[in-house]
């Protein structure tokens, strides 16, 4: 079919009419019609209702209105156009359910870092007033309590750590075993960066989830809190029996707490974030796609029209052709 | 000459005559299907009279000759119209061929390849360290440079089917330029005896036809008869019982140069005096669109490959090493993979710092970005666009083409439809003829047998 126009069927022209050269019509002159010139003329409408028929029948067939660039070379333009544009979006909804995955883990992770923190929180504060044999039990718990929370902070995801920046090979925390002072043992150092991960949602568009795990845990040289040092002082007052120190650090840990519930409020403010261009993305999809269908699609109803009238035309043409192909005067004759 | 034996001449001639007539009928209904046959009729006049007593007195029919029927101005229109046939007939198979290379109705493509590459950056970005985004990546890219590397294969390809069809043609037109000279010749020393070599003036009507569908041609007929064939800005190709060649030549791009040679055999390209016939739409495909369209090809793979090369080569491999090339080649043709990337994934640069792999996803998702820059056509459309473009032109070509080809089309049905009713022969009017002449045979018999009779009274008398 050219470019959308209608069921018409090209009918040679100049066909049965009188005309000269000269364009005008001879008055009171029969043309001679000979037998070639109605069998060649039939040949030609059949041929060209044949073409016809054979392009409703493609367009029904492959439910396409477009099959060719020359079917409609704009509209075919505007549906490569949409395509990519539907590659796209499933690409960036792949970015962003990778961005919530990512924010989960993070989220369901710090949560337990929190309850773990509360639990060496509420030692602490059960431990200010008892006695000696008690704290050493307790220092035991605390330590016991602050490995869970190192290995939280060295967490990984898809075989990434996810608190080490860019350098996601290298565990972000470590502590040093070999020195023989419970001090020194429990003092923790960070090894990554302050690296981002960043994520494309949208044309030109980037969400950025802080990947930096020193905000978090390791913060005393930007004005924060260093958490493992809070949980090391706690265990260092509880062996040494110092109550001072104890009721201190405990008073410490909620603080810690709120630097770690902060980041995750900011999380969770990204995820959101996220969710809106997902949920935008999803309403998104449908509509381009019913661009594309409106330039890509056939009308069957309209091509099954088309196809009958068609038809029609091609039957009545062929019963014609039977009617005067057969009689001549020779058949009169004798 | 009134006397009973000019009656017998008289119906004798009139005999004679009307078996000439049907002999003519004859051959008009066996020609009936003959392609490019002109009916032919018998010129009949009255005989030059007597004198007699009672005045002139008719001495009966004479057979002049035999007449062709046709309109000559007609055949020169017909050779008109089917020049510019010939041309887009040609030049609608080529380009259609080549849309067919570009159709991406069904999705698969390049288009689908650029979109699968670039969507393999955006994964690489999820993960920068990742063993499959990194693999994926790098079969995506295989793909894309793979479907360039097919598509000027393809377009070189039809280039070469066309520089063949092209050559053929070449051979076709010195077949029938003989044929015609040939013909001339025939119909020369016919005519030196008969006053209208009727049928070989069909021949050679229905050859330079033929002719005008290869190649746009100006004739002229001599006065002695013989027809005169120039091609290419008034080269002669055929005159009186001769004729030049045409030939072909290799060009600097190793595709043949249509030449003429004159009776010394030097040859004169003539491809840019070609205005017409098959030649002419083969050449306009062979030496305009497709170039053109490998033009844009190569400019898409170059552009592309010059701004991923650039961003690759300033980021950082997983082992902190610079970025190589990413993509090497000069264009659409031998455009591929770095072999070395591409045996090790690990040497595709995310990280835009040396410090901060493997985690660093920052030079990939500026590579991923390059997608919706205007990097194509003086920074005004992406790669994406540029190649939309080109499939929207393949596709216009085709809508063009098959507008002027059915133009044309059914400008010379109309002119052959002009022809038949001219020239064409009618059964009917045939069968009419043949009754009619068979009723004067038999009316001219039973005038012998009147004459006879007649001289038999008279010798009864003696």
């Amino acid at each position: 079919m050219k470019g959308g126009s209608g069921p018409a069927v090209r009918i040679p022209v100049g066909l049965f009419c009188g005309y000269r050269n000269d364009g005008s019509q001879k008055k009171g002159m029969i043309m001679r019609v000979t037998q070639n010139t109605v069998t060649q003329s039939l040949v030609r409408y059949l041929t060209a209702q044949n073409e016809a028929l054979y392009d409703r029948q493609t367009i029904i067939a492959s439910q396409k209105r477009i099959n060719k660039p020359s079917d409609d070379p704009i509209a075919m333009g505007k549906v490569l156009d949409y395509r990519q544009t539907l590659a796209s979006i499933d690409q960036y909804r792949t970015n962003i359910q990778t961005g919530m995955t990512r924010l989960d883990v993070t989220e369901s992770t710090l949560k337990l870092v929190d309850d773990l923190l509360q639990e060496v929180r509420s030692v602490g504060q059960t431990e200010a007033g008892r006695t000696t044999e008690s704290r050493q039990l307790a220092a035991d718990q605390v330590k016991k309590l602050y490995d869970q929370i190192l290995d939280l902070a060295n967490a990984t995801h898809n075989d990434n750590y996810m608190f080490s920046g860019y350098l996601t090979k290298t565990a972000p925390f470590s502590r040093d075993d070999s020195q023989p002072t419970t001090f020194d043992q429990y003092t923790v150092r960070y090894n990554g960066d302050t690296g981002d991960a960043e994520f494309i949602v949208a044309t030109n568009s980037k969400v950025t989830i802080d990947a930096d795990g020193q905000p978090i845990f390791h913060n005393a040289a930007a004005g924060g809190l260093n958490v493992f040092d809070i949980m090391r002082d706690l265990i260092v007052g509880l062996e040494n029996d110092d109550s001072d120190v104890i009721s201190a650090q405990t008073g410490m840990l909620d603080q810690a707490r709120t630097q770690i519930n902060n980041i995750r409020a900011a999380n969770s403010s990204i995820y959101y974030q996220l969710e809106i261009t997902e949920r935008h993305w999803q309403n998104y999809k449908p509509k381009i796609k019913e661009l594309m269908a409106r330039e890509e699609e056939a009308d069957i109803t309209k091509a099954v029209v088309e196809l009958q009238n068609i038809e029609l035309a091609y039957q009545t043409t062929l019963a014609t052709a039977a009617r005067i192909i057969q009689p001549g005067l020779v058949q009169f004759l004798q | 000459m009134s006397d009973i034996n000019g009656i017998m001449s008289v119906a004798g001639q009139a005999l004679m005559t009307q078996q000439k007539a049907i002999n003519v009928t004859g051959h008009n209904i066996a020609n009936v299907n003959t392609p490019g046959y002109s009916r032919q009729r018998l010129q009949m006049s009255t005989n030059p009279p007597s004198y007699s007593d009672i005045g002139l007195i008719g001495n009966g029919v004479n057979a002049d000759s035999i007449e062709r029927i046709y309109d000559r101005f007609l055949s020169t229109q017909i050779n008109d119209e089917n020049q510019g046939l010939g041309r887009w007939d040609a030049q609608k198979g080529a380009v259609e061929v080549l849309e067919m290379i570009f159709n991406e109705s069904d999705g698969y493509g390049l288009s689908q390849a650029m979109s699968k590459f670039w969507d393999a950056w955006q994964l690489l970005t999820n993960n920068p360290a990742g063993v499959t985004e990194r693999q994926v990546l790098v079969t995506n890219s295989q793909v894309l440079a793979a479907t360039f590397n097919q598509l000027d294969a393809d377009l070189r390809k039809s280039q070469e089917d066309l520089d063949l069809a092209i050559e053929g043609t070449v051979a076709d037109i010195n077949r029938l330029s003989e044929q015609i000279a040939d013909l001339n010749q025939k119909i020369l020393s016919a005519e030196s005896i008969a006053s209208s070599a009727n049928d070989y003036r069909d021949q050679r009507e229905q050859l330079l036809k033929a002719l005008s569908e290869l190649i746009d041609i100006s004739t002229h007929e001599n006065s002695n008869g013989a027809v005169h064939v120039l091609v290419a800005d008034g080269r002669p190709l055929v005159g009186a019982g001769q004729q030049w060649q045409l030939s072909t030549q290799v060009n600097t791009r190793n595709l043949h140069d249509v030449v003429w040679l004159d009776r010394s055999g030097t040859p004169t390209n003539i491809i840019s005096d070609i205005d017409g016939g098959q030649l002419k739409g083969y050449l306009e495909v062979r030496d305009g669109i497709i170039p053109a369209d490998m033009n844009r090809l190569d400019t898409l793979a170059q552009t592309m490959m010059t701004d991923i090369n650039a961003l690759h080569q300033a980021g950082f491999a997983l082992d902190g090493s610079a970025g190589e090339a990413f993509f090497n080649g000069l264009g659409a043709g031998n455009i591929a993979l770095n072999p070395n990337i591409a045996a090790d994934p690990d040497l595709i640069a995310a990280a835009a710092d040396a410090l901060t792999v493997p985690g660093d996803n920052r030079q990939a998702i500026a590579i991923a970005n390059l997608q919706y820059q205007l990097t194509m056509n003086g920074n005004t459309a992406t790669y994406h666009d540029s190649y939309s473009a080109l499939i929207r032109d393949a596709g216009n070509e085709v809508l063009k083409s098959n507008a002027y080809y059915h133009h044309q089309s059914d400008m010379l049905a109309q002119l052959e439809n002009r022809r038949e009713s001219i020239s064409g022969v009618s059964l009917d009017e045939e069968m009419i003829h043949l009754i009619k002449f068979q009723n004067a045979y038999a009316a001219a018999a039973k005038m012998i047998s009147a004459a006879d009779v007649m001289l038999q009274t008279v010798l009864q008398m003696i």
